[in-house]
């Protein structure tokens, strides 16, 4: 009739495990509280990085271990949350540590978390074995994954991917894709690379022009208008490259694609009446969905809004070029950017629950980024003083933004924080235009 | 009118009932025997350290002097009336017991003041003493003298080397207070800190603590003895509120 509770050895371990937690914790809290103190409040704390140690791994191939701590580093750091440690202030003994760590050691050198990793070779492929400790949490791991594939690189971008999802719960950008514009003899070519510069290459492979690319939804197309056929009409290519398949061949203008979110229409200014106007049309055949706008100014530069609802645009017709907003079916339109007489290519923010867009402004002469939150009115100056940056695009998680420039650092794309805070970092030498950042890589 | 009585006595005895209840309950409280906790302390707010208002944890204050005793009027004034006959002055009666009462006062009064002087030679010949007249005591106490008192310089520079160690990591969303405390030595250096309590959060107690250890540092590199007025503060411990 009753039930006898039965404690088993683990249970019982575990039992007094609590207890005696418990009463040290207690003890310790009552020492202080038995005492008389003094509280002083502080306050506006100051925001920093989060210190993190990622020592080279042991037990693992050489040139595989330097090129994985090399990409973890950059990842890391160019993800706008964390500092990343100089190795020459470690303490620990990497080869007795293994896979695991001593958290005295690395409290000392004032890391809040450590990744460990251990990177082979089996048979063809690269085999990644990584944990991530958070000091004060002691030597367990709290976050311990394996990668099995071809190249370091790309298992390394899905190991930091996790670890900004464990601290942030946001999926990272690492290992996503940024498309752009770069001359070639004779013309212009639509190019694509991983968003850190590495593996550039084009997409494109003629001596025309082809400029203004957009990733689609799922990142396996891009949109982009080239002048191969003498007239700039709207082609889409596979995110390897290939033979484009032409969509749009209005005469006149076929520029400035923007798929949709769900990847089944694009939005994009026709010409073909005269007067630049914007247009949806079907992604799948090019059909004509529906004229968006209707007036006297070039209307152009569409994009729409993550959640589908809206577009903006870059109208004249109050002047100069000024961000509009609109439903996405054309109604609503109305005046957003209200600083200075020369605002263009707006790209929203993919942050869930904002209404975010980064353009581009003229200020005294120079070209810079900004952000505006449309709900709010607040604005964030990206770029300042650096010579002129142009044409942002966020990254898929909207903390970053890439965009180009001609500062005296020296001409290319450049990453920065969306905030404007850190280091901006440059990921592509050279002339660049028409900047795409595209989605996250699946999984 | 009888309802309405009838419910006014009811209402009544249910506040007192809960007055009472609460009363018990508050005094049977397990920690209330206890020293003080977070919310009883004295809480100065930020660098600059703003006296608590709360009379409960008010420091002894110095006693109000004495006023001198008002001039009594005289019995006998002198008369303007050549013709008056003079009055007899009468032989001076034995002291009454009111007139010892008063010589008390005024002897405890004159000791009073002669231990102010002392006090107040000590404090001109300490370490502390151009602190104490610029700012009065941080924490109320029988030193400080300005009608709101702004802190004592020296735990308003403990504060903000404090406050400049503080750095919450930007990927940290929540938000909320940590406490940090330190235990000062007589030489100023830090003797012992601790986090009270935790806050679960590995991420902002490792940050804690790398504030109060990089105050350690800063303390054990450059000692500044605690001013002789503010001596009580070795023997408490010292809680900085760190928000993120």
């Amino acid at each position: 009739m009753f039930q006898v509770p039965v404690l088993n050895r683990r249970r019982l371990a575990a039992a007094l495990a609590a207890l005696t937690a418990t009463l040290a914790l207690g003890h310790a809290s009552a020492r202080a509280q038995q005492q008389r103190a003094v509280v002083i409040e502080l306050e506006n704390p100051k925001r920093g990085l989060y210190p993190i140690a990622v020592p080279r791994g042991s037990e693992s191939d050489p040139a595989l271990a330097a090129e994985a701590e090399s990409i973890i580093g950059f990842d890391l750091e160019v993800s706008g949350w964390f500092d990343v440690l100089d190795p020459r202030s470690f303490l620990a003994d990497l080869g007795a540590e293994g896979l695991g760590v001593d958290p005295p050691k690395w409290k000392d050198v004032g890391a809040f978390g450590v990744i460990k990793y251990r990177v082979t070779r089996a048979g063809g492929d690269v085999v990644l074995d990584a944990r991530l400790y958070e000091v004060e949490k002691g030597k367990a791991a709290v976050l311990s994954r394996s990668y099995r594939g071809k190249e370091v690189r790309t298992l390394v971008h899905a190991w930091c991917n996790e670890v900004v999802q464990y601290y942030t719960g946001e999926p990272g950008f690492f290992g996503s894709k940024i498309a752009f514009v770069t001359r070639s003899s004779g013309g212009k070519q639509v190019m694509a690379m991983d968003f850190d510069g590495h593996g550039a290459h084009s997409l494109t492979r003629n001596s025309s022009l082809n400029i203004l690319p957009d990733w689609s939804p799922d990142g396996s197309k891009v949109a982009f208008t080239s002048y191969m056929r003498n007239n700039p009409d709207l082609y889409i290519v596979g995110a390897g490259g290939g033979r484009p398949r032409r969509v749009s061949k209005h005469p006149g203008m076929n520029t400035g694609a923007s798929w949709s979110p769900d990847g089944s229409k694009i939005a994009l200014t026709l010409s073909k009446d005269g007067n630049p106007e914007i247009y949806v049309i079907s992604a799948a055949d090019g059909q004509i969905l529906r004229r968006l706008t209707d007036n006297r100014g070039i209307d152009t530069s569409p994009v729409w809004s993550p959640d589908g609802r809206e577009i903006a645009f870059v109208s004249d017709r109050h002047g100069g070029p000024q961000i509009f907003v609109m439903n996405a079916d054309g109604s609503n339109q109305r005046r957003v950017s209200r600083n200075g007489d020369y605002n263009t290519t707006p790209v929203w923010s993919p942050r869930k629950g904002k209404r975010i867009l980064a353009y581009t402004t003229r200020d005294q002469g120079h070209y810079d980024i900004v952000t505006l939150d449309i709900e709010t009115g607040e604005m964030v100056r990206v770029t300042q003083g650096q010579g002129n940056n142009e044409e942002p695009s966020f990254s898929p998680n909207g903390r970053a933004i890439a965009f180009a420039s001609t500062r005296k650092e020296g001409a290319g794309i450049y990453i920065a924080n969306t905030d404007g805070s850190g280091k901006q970092r440059r990921v592509y030498k050279g002339s660049a235009t028409s900047i795409d950042w595209g989605p996250a890589p699946r999984p | 009118m009888d309802g309405l009585r009838l419910s006014g006595i009811l209402m009544t005895a249910l506040v007192h009932g809960a007055v009472v209840v609460s009363m018990v309950a508050f005094s049977s409280c397990p920690g209330a025997a206890e020293g003080p906790k977070i919310g009883q302390m004295v809480t100065i707010e930020a660098a600059l350290a703003y006296k608590s208002k709360d009379s409960k944890s008010r420091q002894p204050q110095k006693p109000r002097r004495s006023q001198p005793p008002a001039p009594q009027p005289t019995t006998n004034p002198v008369s303007r009336d050549e013709e008056q006959a003079p009055v007899e002055q009468k032989p001076p009666e034995p002291p009454t017991q009111r007139d010892e009462d008063f010589a008390e006062q005024f002897e405890k009064y004159r000791q009073m003041r002669q231990e102010e002087e002392d006090e107040s030679a000590e404090v001109e010949n300490g370490a502390g003493a151009d602190e104490e007249r610029a700012g009065g005591a941080f924490d109320g106490s029988e030193h400080g003298f300005a009608e709101v008192n702004k802190g004592d310089p020296y735990m308003r520079e403990l504060a903000g080397q404090a406050h400049g160690f503080w750095s919450v990591p930007t990927l940290e969303q929540g938000s909320g207070h940590a406490v940090g405390c330190v235990q000062l030595g007589k030489d100023g250096r830090i003797i012992d800190t601790q986090l009270l309590p935790p806050t679960q959060n590995a991420t902002i107690d490792a940050a804690v603590k790398r504030a109060l250890k990089q105050l350690t540092d800063a303390r054990e590199a450059e000692p500044k003895p605690v001013p002789p007025h503010l001596m009580e503060a070795t023997t408490q411990w010292i809680c900085f509120k760190f928000p993120y």
